[in-house]
């Protein structure tokens, strides 16, 4: 098949570089921490919320269920909790 | 060229006309830590706006991952580029007024006074390829395993290889800026700020497609037709602002993005006006902040910085408030938690609140009920030692 001239491949390949995080911080959990606090703000249940990360269409919740795993998550569902004495 | 003062800069600049502040300036807080990216804002943007020949690849709102993605691409890269190094903010110079202290460096319009080159440019910028516009959302949802069903969902789900360490997800319209870098770019006069809300918009009439705007506009909204061959942007749905849609009955509304938004990310507001909750996040307890305000337009649109991402980066892009706001914005107070609650909770414009001690009341363009909604109490996270095993 004939090359397409419109489109060059190379534009979807990735050309960069790692921007580092800070080395003493675990930034993936603490954005699934921020999105559990959001969401419980805006009343959602926790099994709500968990389909919500069980869901590959949004990208950033479900990357942590993929790299952490459902347990990772139902337990920290299970830690951000309304302060209730 | 005439001064003017940017209190974002904490400081007079330079702009090429007079300054003259409308009577209300439109405004608008998102807040970054609740975003998603499920695109429902781009979609609502792009099915009221953007949908005729000519447009298909014009995007007014798009949400963008940082620290790679871009809306064109690389664009916000290339613009910090252009203006070089700057020396940032003196923090002992930060006051009522001027609440992140004293620019020390350049903004886009006093670096075109001597590095323009003769092009003309009142700002500077560049023209961004063709090329750079065509993927809104590159580098966010790279699809990487085979299509499982018909509606293009995948088993496995989207992966994002770009960026593993942190990532965030930017929502962009136009800011409606103060000093607009595309009203000072157009050689025609063809783009103005309407006195009575700050809306920025292009007049069709009389435009003819140089693209000085696109050009010179850092945050690359401008965006040309070439079916019509002239520019255009967003309108900040300015007939829903002005009470014209019929839904409300002459009540100013939000505009579509801001109402249709999945997440609650989003409230609309007036920056000016003290009874706003625009007003509060971002001039009281200042959690909310301008985007790369460096470049000098004193943009409208204010973000609540994403509590995950290093600070660094973040500076760099919302400049020094950010430890603060993230600090505040992590430990929130009564009043600051009733206006979080205003977020997404009507698609009528709170124009003024009253937080109580369970719940807060927006109240619309006459001062009357718009909306009520409960308080809670602030979420804590439990430590591992005192998890409630049941
Ligand atoms: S963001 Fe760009 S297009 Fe919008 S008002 Fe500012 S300079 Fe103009
Ligand atoms: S609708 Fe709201 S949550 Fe969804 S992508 Fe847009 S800003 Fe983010």
């Amino acid at each position: 098949m004939e090359a397409d001239k419109f489109e060059d491949p190379t534009d979807f390949e990735l050309t960069h570089h790692v921007v580092p995080g800070d080395p003493d911080r675990d930034h993936i959990a603490e954005m699934a921490e921020a999105y559990i606090v959001e969401f419980k703000r805006m009343r959602w249940p926790d099994e709500e919320i968990l389909a919500m990360f069980r869901n590959p269409n949004y990208a950033a919740p479900h990357f942590v269920y993929q790299e952490r795993g459902e347990e990772y998550i139902a337990d920290l569902l299970h830690r951000v909790s309304y302060s209730q004495s | 060229m005439p001064k003017v003062f940017n209190w974002q800069l904490g400081r007079e600049m330079e702009y090429p006309y007079e300054g003259k502040r409308p009577e209300r300036q439109f405004a608008a807080v998102f807040n970054i830590n609740r975003c998603i990216a499920c695109q429902t804002c781009t979609m609502a943007c792009k099915s009221t706006w953007t949908y005729s020949k000519g447009q298909e690849a014009m995007w007014w709102n798009n949400v963008e991952t940082k620290p790679y993605g871009g809306y064109p691409q690389h664009w916000d890269v290339k613009a910090l580029e252009l203006l070089g190094e700057q020396p940032g903010w003196d923090a002992s110079r930060a006051s009522e007024q001027t609440p992140y202290g004293e620019d020390r460096g350049e903004t886009l319009f006093e670096a075109a006074k001597t590095r323009a080159n003769g092009s003309g440019q009142q700002a500077l910028g560049y023209l961004p390829t063709e090329k750079e516009w065509r993927s809104p959302n590159f580098y966010e949802d790279t699809a990487f395993s085979k299509l499982t069903s018909k509606d293009g969902i995948t088993e496995t789900g989207t992966q994002l290889p770009e960026h593993k360490a942190w990532f965030f997800y930017l929502a962009r319209i136009c800011n409606h800026c103060t000093y607009p870098a595309c009203l000072a770019a157009c050689p025609r006069g063809a783009i103005y700020k309407r006195p009575e809300d700050g809306i920025v918009l292009i007049d069709q009439s009389q435009c003819r497609g140089y693209r000085k705007c696109v050009e010179q506009c850092p945050y690359k909204k401008p965006m040309f037709n070439a079916e019509t061959r002239i520019s255009e942007k967003c309108i900040a749905c300015y007939p829903r602002v002005e009470g014209t849609d019929p839904l409300t009955e002459g009540d100013p509304m939000a505009t579509r993005c801001i109402a249709a938004c999945v997440g609650k990310i989003r409230l609309q507001g007036w920056i000016d006006d003290p009874q706003s909750p625009v007003y509060h996040l971002v001039k009281v307890a200042k959690v909310a902040l301008p985007l790369y305000p460096q470049f000098g337009t004193e943009p409208n649109v204010y973000y609540i910085p994403p509590r995950w991402a290093p600070r660094g980066y973040l500076r760099q892009m919302f400049g020094p408030g950010v430890d603060h706001a993230i600090e505040r914005y992590s430990k929130p107070d009564h009043e600051l938690l009733g206006v979080l609650q205003l977020f997404g909770s009507t698609q009528r414009l709170v124009y003024s609140y009253k937080v109580e001690k369970d719940e807060v009341i927006g109240y619309g363009k006459k001062n009357q009920l718009v909306v009520r909604v409960p308080i809670e109490d602030p979420v804590i996270v439990r430590p591992e030692k005192h998890l409630n095993v049941t």
